[in-house]
């Protein structure tokens, strides 16, 4: 379901190709998206190791699961599936094409004049987390409604001693508080990587600190 | 013995560990604003618990974790019921964690101070949170018919459980005093003594207090006689009673085994006094959780057996290689000439 499910493949297709882009296809009443780039049998090589291997489709995958567990819908939020797992592959992508071109510009001994590279870089910093935090949605909606994949469903896992409130409150508390100290973090890395700025002294010439 | 027993004893173990080792360096934290003269000595005490302060709380985790795996209910209980009360522990777990890493990053000096003071505060709050949580559990919280928490936030005060939790700060207080008088040298230590002598009557005769208080709780609401708990209870009654002893007669690394001693002592009355139950109901006792019906499945518990007993082993290893490694006074007035150098060879982080 969540391979269906992050591709919007909606119907079993044999070879499936992988789409690379899309609009529209979202919903079960619009499958068939209105513009996409697709590379042809990828996606049935990347499922099953085949060029020609057969991928189940989300309609197909629901009629199934409704079959084993009961009415209900099955199918996670196909538009956030899909999205999560282009943003995470392309940013993966391109993390490898600037290591690759920062390589290349050591190789030609380029790098340490390069300043449009070294902006890159700097902005590259963002990638990885971009890449973890989509892929951290990818697995997480993609696994719903289920928390423990046909056993227990999200709706039916809360504490019933937690009330939505609290729940409310301590999510407000956590984003806060992290987002002070993420600012503060911002700040001091930046009096850290100030130019011109001395190498911070160690107060006390005597004692190293070492963890 | 059966395995959920086996399991029940080793988080006593867990935590015992993490509030003998944690222990000392929440009780350095909350010194933090009273011993020290200057800021150098401040960085001094910061780098006395710096190399070690994580690794013990790692203790603190694998109880949590113990805890999830072996015993779910009892996991599903105290967590969500004590919901609050551990988003207050992680508050002050979070900003101390910080102020490690945060304190030396600016010369400012309100900079400093704030961070000396969360550090402070947060080396307080976690174990007054800790010895309320675990009092609660022997003391009894509504539980409904489920064995879910149905009470309140303010359920989770009473004379005993607050008690409890002043005991837990004192202690640590004094066993950190203790622990500063071995680790640092010169002015800073003569300071820590008079702080670890300053503290040692009221932290002995508070956990002795405690102590009689619970086996008078376990009897009246756990339904428990009061032979075995009065075993473990009565090995740490005298280990606080022989620590402040010993802390006058300036034997600190033995007043420091003996609060280390009465700590463990402290864990093992909590939990014998528990036995059979994890999570004791209150008013309706039929409602709470015990050994049996709080337990993972058998091959869960068999499983978690076989890898702690390859793992517990390889963790104390090398923790106790960390001690060694830093196991150097530390402040004195001289330079420490001999001694940085081979510091600096350690691999940082």
């Amino acid at each position: 379901m969540k391979i269906a499910a992050s591709e919007a493949q909606w119907n079993t297709c044999q070879p499936c190709g992988f789409s690379l882009f899309q609009i529209g296809g979202f919903t079960k009443s619009d499958p068939t998206p209105s513009f996409s780039i697709t590379i042809p049998r990828l996606l049935s090589y990347m499922a099953t190791g085949s060029f020609n291997g057969q991928v189940q489709g989300l309609n197909q995958l629901q009629e199934q699961e409704r079959r084993q567990y009961g009415r209900g819908n099955y199918m996670p939020n196909v538009r956030v599936v899909y999205w999560a797992m282009r943003v995470m592959a392309f940013a993966g992508v391109l993390m490898f094409l600037v290591a690759a071109l920062g390589a290349w510009l050591y190789w030609r001994k380029k790098l340490e004049r390069a300043r449009w590279f070294q902006w890159i870089g700097l902005v590259g910093i963002a990638l990885p987390f971009i890449a973890a935090s989509a892929g951290w949605i990818l697995t997480e909606m993609g696994r719903q409604p289920w928390i423990v994949q046909g056993l227990l469903l999200t709706r039916n896992a809360n504490s019933p001693s937690v009330s939505t409130t609290w729940l409310g409150i301590s999510l407000g508390f956590f984003i806060t508080l992290y987002l002070v100290l993420g600012i503060t973090d911002f700040l001091l890395m930046r009096r850290y990587a100030h130019p011109g700025r001395p190498a911070p002294r160690e107060e006390v010439p005597a004692t190293v600190v070492s963890y | 013995m059966n395995l959920e027993i086996a399991w029940f004893c080793v988080i006593a173990f867990f935590w015992s560990g993490y509030l003998l080792l944690e222990g000392f360096d929440f009780g350095v934290g909350m010194l933090l604003p009273f011993v020290p003269r200057d800021e150098r000595e401040r960085g001094v005490m910061f780098e006395s618990i710096g190399p070690v302060w994580d690794g013990n709380e790692v203790w603190l985790i694998v109880a949590g974790g113990a805890t999830f795996a072996a015993f779910p209910a009892w996991y599903a209980t105290m967590f969500s019921g004590f919901y609050i009360a551990l988003l207050l522990v992680l508050f002050f777990l979070i900003v101390r964690v910080v102020s490690f890493e945060w304190r030396e990053k600016r010369e400012s000096r309100g900079w400093r101070t704030a961070w000396m003071w969360a550090n402070a505060g947060g080396s307080a709050g976690i174990p007054l949170v800790w010895g309320i949580a675990l009092a609660n559990l022997l003391q009894g919280v509504p539980l409904d018919s489920d064995r879910f928490f149905s009470g309140t936030f303010w359920d989770l005060f009473s004379a005993y459980t607050v008690f409890a939790g002043i005991t837990f700060v004192l202690v640590c207080a004094f066993h950190g005093a203790s622990f500063l008088t071995l680790r640092t040298a010169g002015d800073l230590c003569e300071r820590a003594r008079r702080a670890q002598r300053l503290l040692a009557i009221p932290a002995a005769a508070a956990g002795a207090a405690f102590l009689v208080w619970t086996i008078v709780v376990a009897v009246d609401n756990n339904g428990k006689n009061v032979f075995p708990p009065i075993l473990p209870a009565a090995i740490a009654i005298a280990a606080f009673v022989l620590a402040a002893l010993l802390a006058y007669l300036g034997r600190s690394g033995l007043a420091f085994a003996m609060t280390g001693l009465g700590t463990i002592g402290t864990v093992a009355t909590l939990f014998t006094s528990l036995y059979p139950r994890v999570v004791v109901s209150n008013p309706d006792f039929g409602n709470s959780l015990t050994v049996s019906n709080a337990a993972s499945a058998h091959y869960t518990l068999a499983v978690m057996s076989v890898v702690a007993l390859i793992v517990t082993p390889v963790v104390l290893l090398y923790q106790g290689w960390t001690y060694r490694v830093f196991w150097h006074r530390l402040g004195g007035d001289e330079p420490l000439a001999d001694e940085a150098p081979a510091l600096r060879t350690q691999p940082q982080g």
